[in-house]
């Protein structure tokens, strides 16, 4: 490698340093702090699968197109064509970038892939949760709650801490449940049942962020934008007084919740 | 023998354009005989279902006998006298023609073609989007309709249409020393499929609009207005085309290599095309299977689809993405190809890895095969996440040995920043953006959040734009002194490709945060919390199609009015620089013989 080579890699090494940091240490952190809250067990593990990538994800971006530009920079030519350089990759190199990438790829399988999994399946082996059938149709939704004795809400509400079985049914075409502050969607397929599990974590409705709603995120026809409904994440109390004000029953399901 | 050089100001608009007028007046003819066939022996509408139908089948005959057709190939069947001439001039890009570089100008005409007509309806859709109400149309149907042709026609008449038969069907004789593709008549063939499907998709607006997006999915694809059975008319159409494309070039690359063209020297363009035929070869018919289906279930009726008598939804997801995904590796093969085509000549360095790229191609072809479930992690199929969710991840090493060798490539290079090289670091840069953001959407538990939002959006607008659409322009570019025989203009060239970046960063990347803050995608209107960046996304959007607009300028200016291009203007090394410009009817005045590798440069140089 001859001095000119040497200063090269150096100050690429250099940049990379700084902007990894940069990257790694500033830029993804913020990016963290600024996402959108969220309101449920199962949700959480889907951001924590986001942020773990982002570092990965931003940092190996900004690195490759900080070597492209200083590339570029450095090695821009503005003289004649002198019949140009030779020159092979170097084993070293191309063993490293195999390994690396192979290496971030089985890691991203296991963790947040396959562990993220796990952690949200952890959620259906909760006992007794609250039944939720959900009927999507176009244009609309419909909440039953048949442990209470609850048919065709018009409005999803959920008590704070308790998982809720969502079954999502469809009765025409395919439509999609997805509450974006609870963020797992799941496809509401005509002809099969869908479940999904959810345990709100915080208390909120749409009016107070509108993230909180059910939005169709399948197309669906004419009325797929409008196909939303309310949603209220409310306490246990909250949620039994509302049970009671619609004509429900007292389920057992909560009745033993309540120590 | 030289061709004529194209002038375009003498030649009158009906010498020219003859044949194509006949074309649609035949087309035309022929879809109201079918459609009131229809009616007349069944009583139904000429405008329903089996309606448009039969009438697209006579139609298509029709077309392509009136485009010269009937003159070249049908009367010689029947031994009746044919004086067929494929024409001079700009004449020949609209008639049949059987010559290579013709038909690849047909394609790239085609393809642009549709690319305005799409570009121009995601204008209007991001006027709609401006504000969150509905606004600017007066029913949802028509943006969903939109947003449907949009889409179909920018992957089926563009991304897969645009580089591997334009550029496809003009570069890989040429590039591997052949005077022609082994079976010139099928090519010719070939591109009348594309018109009438661009048609098909682009006029369904007119009988209600197709309203399942680019996608189709069942059931709602089934239902609906008629205009829903163009999409499959269409979408079938377009598969055709890019069918028999894919015979010709495995053809030409096994039958039409110059002596000592061996496979380890063959030029990496060339292997991208060859990777992507066989993608073809093996997947299109799939989905014309699934279109199949899809129109039978629209008008026998069939019930493949439908779950009330027995169909299953779910499984024309997996017949559209067992194509679908192959296809989005078809689009972005053979634009990696032209990076490194582009970069040794550029940067005057030798190509680090020869091997390792052609690896990656194959690897990614092969892998592309078996991921396609990835599109479907939110329909409840969890047997199958665990699987789809590692071939996904695993598809990105060969991937990453794309980015390997360029990298490699233009250390210590000697780089000239002309317009083609430009482009193509540009489009690695947006490209590596959405192969970025593919990290989370192959992952599971990010996936099932970020499924069907804008950041999806995003994300393949990065890929296709980023990877495919600056890619094509470079190639536009690089080659174009080539097929023109002219000299582009380079000042208004990198003005507009500086133009067309910037806009397209600016518009695409906030949808990655739309989407992260709860937009889903193909929705006319929205809560009023997502206006602002809806806003911004939107005059960015319009700014880019004033870009996009300046590279045609410039390319329609320089081929009537720019300079004459001398055969090699970059120093390039493959063959097609080592022909006049453009090159003559049988591409080369003696047979080229092949000695060392086209990517060695300084010392090394063969
Ligand atoms: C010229 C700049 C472009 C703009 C401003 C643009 C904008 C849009 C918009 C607003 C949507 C609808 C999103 C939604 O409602 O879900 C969309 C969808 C789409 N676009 Fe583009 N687009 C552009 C170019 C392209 C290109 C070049 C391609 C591919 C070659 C492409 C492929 C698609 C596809 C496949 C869809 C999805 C359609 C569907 O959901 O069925 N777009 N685009
Ligand atoms: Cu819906």
């Amino acid at each position: 490698m001859d001095r000119r080579q040497a200063r090269d890699w150096r100050n690429l090494a250099l940049l990379w340093v700084v902007f990894g940091a940069f990257s790694s240490l500033v830029l993804v952190p913020w990016m963290i702090r600024n996402y959108p809250p969220v309101y449920a067990l199962e949700g959480e593990v889907s951001d924590e699968a986001v942020f773990f990538l982002l570092y990965f994800a931003v940092t190996g971006f900004v690195l490759i197109v900080v070597s492209l530009v200083y590339m570029v920079a450095r090695f821009r030519s503005g003289g004649e064509d002198d019949g140009g350089v030779g020159g092979r990759v170097h084993p070293l190199y191309v063993g490293l970038w195999v390994a690396i990438s192979a290496l971030l790829n089985v890691t991203f399988v296991i963790y947040p892939g396959v562990y993220g999994l796990k952690e949200i399946a952890k959620s259906a082996a909760v006992k007794d949760p609250l039944v939720v059938e959900v009927t999507a149709l176009q244009w609309g939704w419909k909440f039953s709650y048949p442990q209470l004795g609850l048919t065709d809400q018009e409005e999803l509400v959920l008590p704070r801490g308790k998982t809720a079985k969502i079954v999502v049914r469809s009765r025409d075409v395919l439509h999609s449940f997805w509450v974006p502050a609870f963020r797992i969607k799941v496809d509401a397929v005509p002809g099969t049942t869908n479940v999904l599990y959810i345990t709100p974590t915080e208390e909120g409705s749409s009016e107070e962020d509108p993230r909180i709603r059910v939005q169709c995120a399948e197309l669906c026809g004419v009325g797929h934008a409008w196909m939303r409904a309310p949603v209220r994440v409310v306490s246990e109390a909250a949620f039994l007084a509302w049970v009671e004000a619609q004509g429900g029953r007292r389920a057992q399901v909560l009745a033993r919740e309540g120590e | 023998m030289a061709v004529e050089p194209v002038r375009f100001a003498r030649a009158s608009f009906f010498d020219t354009t003859a044949y194509l007028l006949r074309a649609f007046f035949w087309g035309g003819i022929g879809f109201l005989l079918g459609s009131g066939l229809v009616a007349l022996a069944f009583g139904q509408s000429p405008y329903g279902d089996l309606g448009l139908t039969v009438g697209y089948l006579f139609g298509l005959v029709g077309w392509i006998l009136g485009g010269g057709a009937l003159e070249a190939w049908v009367k010689p069947w029947f031994g009746l006298p044919s004086d067929y001439d494929e024409g001079t001039g700009i004449a020949r890009y609209f008639r049949f023609n059987t010559d290579h570089k013709v038909i690849g100008i047909q394609y790239l005409w085609a393809s642009a073609f549709a690319f305005a007509l799409a570009g121009g309806m995601a204008m209007l859709m991001r006027a709609e989007l401006i504000s969150p109400a509905l606004d600017f149309f007066s029913s949802p149907q028509t943006y969903n309709s939109l947003v449907a042709v949009h889409g179909s026609l920018m992957i089926f008449a563009v991304a897969v249409v645009a580089i591997v038969g334009g550029f496809g069907n003009y570069f890989v004789p040429l590039m591997v020393g052949g005077d022609d593709m082994p079976f010139p008549y099928v090519n010719g063939l070939s591109w009348w499929f594309v018109i009438p499907g661009v048609l098909a998709l682009a006029l369904s607006p007119i009988l209600g609009g197709s309203e399942a997006g680019w996608t189709g999915y069942a059931p709602l694809s089934i239902q609906g207005p008629s205009g829903g059975v163009l999409y499959f008319l269409g979408a079938y159409t377009l598969g055709i085309s890019s069918l028999l494309t894919a015979v010709n070039v495995i053809g030409t690359v096994l039958f039409k290599r110059a002596p000592g063209l061996t496979l380890s020297r063959l030029p990496l363009f060339v292997w991208g095309m060859v990777a992507t035929s066989f993608l073809n070869l093996l997947w299109v018919p799939v989905i014309g299977t699934a279109m199949l289906m899809g129109i039978f279930d629209r008008v026998v009726p069939t019930g493949f689809f439908r779950p009330e008598v027995g169909g299953i939804p779910l499984v024309w997801q997996d017949l559209f993405w067992l194509f679908g995904h192959p296809e989005v590796y078809i689009i972005i093969l053979t634009a990696w190809a032209i990076w490194l085509e582009v970069l040794p000549v550029f940067g005057r360095r030798s190509l680090a890895g020869y091997g390792w790229a052609v690896g990656g191609f194959l690897g990614v072809a092969f892998l592309s095969s078996v991921v396609w479930t990835h599109h479907m992690f939110t329909t409840g199929l969890s047997d199958r996440l665990i699987p789809f969710m590692s071939t996904t991840e695993l598809i990105s090493i060969p991937t990453g040995f794309v980015f390997m060798v360029a990298l490699a490539t233009l250390w210590r290079a000697r780089i000239r920043l002309a317009a083609p090289m430009l482009l193509v670091l540009m489009s690695m840069v947006n490209f590596l953006m959405g192969g970025t953001t593919g990290i989370f959407l192959a992952d599971v538990p990010s996936d099932l959040m970020l499924q069907d939002t804008y950041f999806v959006v995003a994300h393949f607008h990065y890929t296709i734009i980023g990877g495919m659409v600056f890619t094509w322009l470079a190639g536009l570019y690089y080659w174009f002194p080539k097929f023109a025989g002219k000299m582009y203009d380079e000042s208004l060239a990198k003005l507009a490709a500086w133009w067309v970046f910037i806009a397209f960063n600016l518009t695409f990347f906030p949808m990655h945060i739309a989407g992260i803050e709860g937009m889903n995608r193909r929705i006319a209107e929205y809560l009023p919390y997502l206006e602002g960046i809806n806003t911004w996304i939107s005059v960015w959007a319009f700014l880019l199609g004033v870009g996009f607009f300046l590279h045609l300028v410039n390319l329609v200016y320089s081929w009537i009015w720019g300079e004459k291009a001398p055969a090699n203007p970059w120093g390039g090394k493959t063959l097609e620089w080592q022909t006049s410009s453009p090159p003559p009817h049988h591409n080369f005045e003696a047979t080229p013989v092949v000695r060392g590798s086209f990517y060695r440069y300084g010392e090394e140089e063969a």
